[in-house]
């Protein structure tokens, strides 16, 4: 039986998938669609707070990247390089929802645009809307996304230094944040670290 | 996660493990770690700090978003798979710093070439070596930027207004240190001749590197646009210190380093204007298909 090309892309690493798709490998990507496109999602999800956007986004994003491509040079991480795109990609987008929506505030990407999802307490993302937006953004690569410090640092063209900082500062501010929104237990509070 | 951080992060277990951890240490790990690999003595920690506790289990569970539809999904491959065809790929670093390298260069010698070198025989030669070698250290710099700005995610590139600082105080210094102030009969005159002349470099070389640069990704377009102007900025200052006999330091405050300056600030208009560009238009066509 003929091997099945789908199959066969499961097993390659995302920058062996890249390098065929930058020798037009149809398999591998459809593959690094598959692959890539639900942390990209919840990338711009959480950035914007509005799945409609996040889709538009996404296909945005998939479509620089396929013009692009020629930019990924071999050897090096596939996710530092998908993310700046991605990054720059919200900013743009940002960008447009501000030139077409006056009332949104020049330096603040805007807050949440839907409900909490949850009704009973805030998450991780209506905590997070309470964030500086460097702060936020190295927080959702970190914690959400699952990048290493050294890809952060890549994403945002900054220092692992800069970025524990950033890190540092947002879970100072989420650790504030917690006590009001009524994360942090009563009958514990008041107990010495 | 790679097995780098993997060892990173179990060096990191074994030194907190020998003393207690604090919020400090928690914010460390948390960090360099997924929140449900934390070792036992941090464990311990969000026993007795509702804080810690309480932001552990916040960052624990972030992935509550929507993932994208299978329609989103086949419409992101059907874009891919349209327009499928092998691509040439961007050179490498050190391939890309040389082509910045030899187009600098290139428009320096002609520029000297057609302006002449009465400049280079007027200085000496602690003059010479000063002048030439913060340039060049300082162009080198600016070529490196430019060329991790081509590839996204690579390592991260000077600021421009770090640029900006670092340029304009070591040549206004090096200027000072260098060369005598004195007054002069036709200040204006001479001056705008030279200005003139290194505007004119600068915009030629400024086209030069447009055209090395334009395979690049360029995410910030005014970021690159500025690194481009003050290096293009930079060879038409080598050329006015190439052409011009005039060593007042006065005449070269004045008027051959805002050369540079005017150079930085056309590149990051430039930029801008085709940051505005919208994205579908900018990046048609930029594949250059065919490998």
């Amino acid at each position: 039986m003929p091997p099945d090309p789908a199959a066969d892309a499961v097993d390659r690493t995302l920058e062996q998938l890249m390098a065929d798709y930058q020798q037009a490998d149809p398999a591998a990507a459809a593959e690094l669609v598959q692959r890539l496109s639900p942390q990209l999602h919840r990338f711009f999800a959480a950035a914007m707070g509005n799945p409609m956007d996040a889709g538009d986004m996404l296909q945005e994003m998939w479509l620089r990247i396929h013009r692009l491509r020629h930019t990924h040079r071999p050897g090096e991480p596939l996710l530092p390089w998908v993310y700046a795109i991605a990054r720059r990609v919200r900013v743009d987008n940002y960008r447009k929802r501000r030139r077409s929506q006056a009332e949104v505030a020049v330096d603040q990407l805007p807050e949440l645009a839907t409900p909490p999802l949850t009704a009973t307490a805030p998450s991780f993302h209506d905590l997070l809307a309470g964030l500086p937006e460097s702060q936020r953004e190295v927080l959702v690569l970190l914690k959400q996304q699952g990048l290493s410090l050294e890809d952060v640092a890549r994403v945002t063209s900054s220092s692992v230094g800069a970025v524990k900082q950033k890190a540092h500062r947002a879970y100072q501010a989420l650790r504030t944040l917690l006590e009001p929104a009524g994360r942090v237990p009563a009958r514990r509070k008041g107990v010495a670290p | 996660m790679n097995d780098r951080t993997v060892n990173d992060r179990t060096s990191n277990y074994r030194t907190l493990n020998d003393r207690d951890v604090n919020c400090r240490d928690i914010d460390q790990l948390l960090t360099a770690h997924r929140s449900a690999s934390l070792p036992a003595s941090a464990r311990q920690h969000l026993q007795v700090c509702e804080r810690c506790h309480a932001l552990v289990d916040l960052l624990e569970a972030p992935g509550l978003l929507p993932p994208p539809s299978p329609g989103q999904l086949d419409q992101a491959t059907h874009l891919l798979l349209t327009d499928l065809q092998p691509v040439k790929l961007l050179p490498g670093p050190a391939a890309q710093f040389g082509l910045l390298a030899a187009l600098t260069l290139a428009a320096l010698t002609v520029g000297g070439a057609i302006l002449g070198l009465r400049g280079w025989d007027a200085l000496q030669a602690g003059q010479r070596a000063g002048v030439f070698l913060v340039m060049a250290l300082i162009g080198t710099a600016l070529a490196i930027s430019l060329t991790r700005q081509m590839a996204p995610g690579g390592p991260p590139a000077v600021a421009p207004a770090a640029w900006a600082v670092v340029l304009g105080a070591a040549l206004a210094m090096l200027t000072l240190w260098l060369f005598e102030q004195r007054a002069e009969a036709e200040f204006l005159r001479t001056g705008l001749v030279c200005l003139e002349t290194g505007l004119t470099v600068a915009a030629l070389t400024g086209l030069l590197l447009a055209w090395a640069l334009r395979r690049g990704a360029m995410l910030s377009h005014g970021f690159s646009g500025s690194t481009a102007g003050a290096l293009a900025g930079l060879t038409a200052l080598a050329v006015l210190e190439l052409q011009c006999p005039n060593l007042n330091a006065a005449h070269i405050l004045a008027w051959h380093l805002p050369v540079v300056i005017f150079s930085s600030l056309g590149g990051l208009v430039a930029g801008l204007v085709i940051g505005l560009i919208p994205s579908q238009r900018r990046f048609r066509g930029r594949g250059d298909h065919g490998a």
